[in-house]
């Protein structure tokens, strides 16, 4: 029995590692066999990274190791003020472009309504304007939009339900309504972005790093002469086939499949001795690892971000204490926050922290002055494993503290909608949150848990869960080559 | 200076020293590492030469010549490899440009686009004589 097992080992093991192999240069082959012209620019590159077949051939968990982290911190959905919202600490990066984004429907019995709100970061849209640039712009191309003005970014929020309004209000305009609030977010500081020599210097201990192991394994001696002989091989033989007649007839899998039938073929004539082999992975192995170590600092860098909010109630279709009369519309109310993130190095997780303080208007009979709330609030994100093709899911955990001095007077805590306050108090929220991503990163879903205990104020504790989809149309501009 | 083949150059003695030029595009670094210059003949390999790299990160490129080598054969080859970095979160568009510069001013470019697997090289071939 142990010696058939063996027999069928050794059998599997070749077919295995074929099956692996061409993986490594996946990108190159699409691109190949999505040319129809048959590019040389393109036939070389998979010439000159045949290497990478030939040293994975063996070693397959060292390439898993390499596996990276993609940024999960661009937040499409709706402010943590606006009704149905599954975000209880703001983000401090704003969509680049545009973003639209709408959210429906609790999953428990209330539904505390529909917010649409539109991103524009105003500088980004101007730039968007020239030819060719929408899609540099939508990704965050420092390049593509060199003014001041690029991180400032403007959001609207439109309340649908408020145009569902009760016979008694049937004579108002149902848009004036629907509008809900504007807010004006500046990016103070974000190390993200940073480039040229301002990314060397801030990132100066693990770009030395990288850069140290990237020269050792530069060094080595990788192209042996076996493998100069298949890289030639590669190139004549991609040469011929897409010089062949019926190369822009054939379908694009039919392409790339034989494109890696020709890899495959001219890595197996090559043997690497075993040192060889072993010398060259680990070098690799220190460099990946080197620069993932890079990557992560700066995704973990620090962002800064100030914003004013302008919120304006709808019109009480009931009256609110004694202050606001039915039919009347609540004073507005004004919000300042500041918004910080970090990472911590050599992990997952990202920080976030919000400190935001709010003031109504005008202060009208019956009412305690013009301040109403304090929030401070913290946000822990764990970027977890690239699911290929998808991007990375988020989960994260966040923690917000209210003061309520007065009466919200219309607008509600933020957090809780379907579950209004009205007497002032001290609020505790806590909120666990599933963000998963879908094709391109064009869509993510949200799934969170949200507990509030403010027993004291409504005498009874308060569990809300949430179902939202959020659409990121940055995705929608980015072109594929 | 002509091209004869996929980043295959034919030069002449005369021609040298070549400058050549990275620059990274879309990137917001440049992090191609430059490695020594393998003289050889038929095969053998005699001789390596280290560049000399000049950055300049505000442009995010990397300059460094080719030197003739010191008492070359009448014929001989050059070969380099450039390796090419590019960050996780990368547009799909990220490249390396390539200049080559000849001291007769014949210039000719290559590109290394986003790999599969970092980093992306490039193998430059100078066939001299």
């Amino acid at each position: 029995m142990k010696a058939t097992l063996v027999v069928l080992c050794l059998a599997l093991s070749p077919a295995l590692s074929v099956a692996q192999e061409t993986s490594v240069l996946a990108l190159e082959i699409g691109r190949l066999a999505r040319s129809p012209d048959g590019d040389d620019d393109l036939i070389v590159e998979l010439r000159d990274n045949l290497w990478k077949v030939v040293y994975l051939s063996a070693g397959q968990a060292e390439v898993a190791e390499i596996l990276t982290f993609r940024r999960a911190d661009v937040q499409a959905g709706a402010g943590s003020g606006a009704s149905g919202t599954t975000s209880a600490v703001l983000n401090p990066l704003l969509p680049a472009i545009f973003g639209v984004a709408f959210e429906d429907g609790a999953i428990t019995r209330s539904v505390s309504g529909s917010t649409i709100s539109l991103k524009v970061a105003p500088a980004g849209l101007i730039c968007a304007s020239r030819p060719l640039a929408a899609a540099a712009v939508a990704r965050r191309d420092e390049e593509a939009c060199k003014t001041l003005w690029r991180r400032v970014g403007v959001t609207a929020s439109f309340d649908t339900k408020r145009g569902e309004k009760s016979p008694k209000l049937e004579d108002l305009q149902t848009l004036n309504n629907q509008f809900a609030s504007l807010t004006v977010r500046a990016e103070v500081l974000n190390l993200r972005t940073a480039t040229g020599r301002r990314y060397i210097g801030t990132f100066q201990s693990q770009f030395t790093s990288w850069k140290e192991k990237a020269a050792a394994f530069v060094a080595i001696e990788r192209d042996t002469p076996e493998v100069v002989k298949a890289q030639a091989l590669v190139e004549e033989r991609l040469l011929a086939l897409v010089k062949q007649p019926d190369w822009k007839g054939k379908a694009v899998d039919k392409r790339a499949d034989e494109i890696k039938a020709i890899i495959k073929g001219a890595a197996a004539l090559v043997t690497v001795p075993d040192a060889q082999a072993t010398r060259v992975r680990d070098a690799w192995l220190a460099a990946l690892r080197a620069d993932r170590a890079l990557q992560n600092a700066v995704a973990n860098a620090p962002v800064l971000t100030a914003e004013y909010a302008f919120e304006r109630p709808d019109l009480a279709t009931e009256p609110l204490g004694t202050v606001v009369p039915e039919g009347i519309r609540p004073p507005s109310l004004h919000s300042a926050r500041a918004i910080y993130a970090q990472g911590l190095t050599r992990t997952s997780l990202d920080f976030t922290a919000n400190v935001s303080l709010s003031w109504f208007s005008d202060v009208r009979p019956g009412m305690s002055g013009s301040f109403r709330d304090f929030k401070a609030g913290i946000n822990g994100t764990f970027r977890l494993r690239d699911l290929s093709n998808y991007g990375a899911p988020a989960l994260s955990f966040a923690a917000l503290y209210m003061y309520l001095h007065q009466e919200p007077l219309g607008l509600g805590l933020v957090e809780f909608n379907d579950a209004e306050v009205n007497e002032p108090g001290h609020i505790g929220v806590f909120q666990a949150k599933l963000e998963l991503p879908t094709a391109n990163n064009a869509m993510r879903i949200p799934l969170s848990f949200t507990y509030s205990n403010r027993t004291e104020l409504i005498n009874e504790t308060d569990v809300r869960g949430q179902i939202g989809i959020s659409f990121n149309l940055d995705a929608l501009f980015v072109d594929k080559k | 200076m002509k091209t004869v083949g996929l980043r295959t150059y034919s030069v002449s003695p005369a021609e040298f020293p070549l400058e050549l030029e990275v620059t990274a595009v879309r990137l917001p670094a440049n992090r191609a590492i430059v490695g020594h210059a393998r003289v050889s003949k038929d095969g053998v390999l005699l001789e390596r030469l280290v560049p000399t790299i000049v950055e300049d990160p505000t442009a995010l490129a990397v300059r460094f010549k080719i030197p003739l080598p010191a008492n070359p054969p009448a014929s001989f080859d050059i070969t380099q490899t450039v390796d090419c970095w590019f960050s996780d979160n990368c547009p799909p568009d990220a490249r390396y440009h390539f200049v080559i510069k000849s001291k007769n001013g014949d210039e000719s470019t290559t590109t290394v686009r986003v790999p599969t697997l970092n980093p992306g090289a490039a193998n430059l071939a100078f066939r001299v004589g």
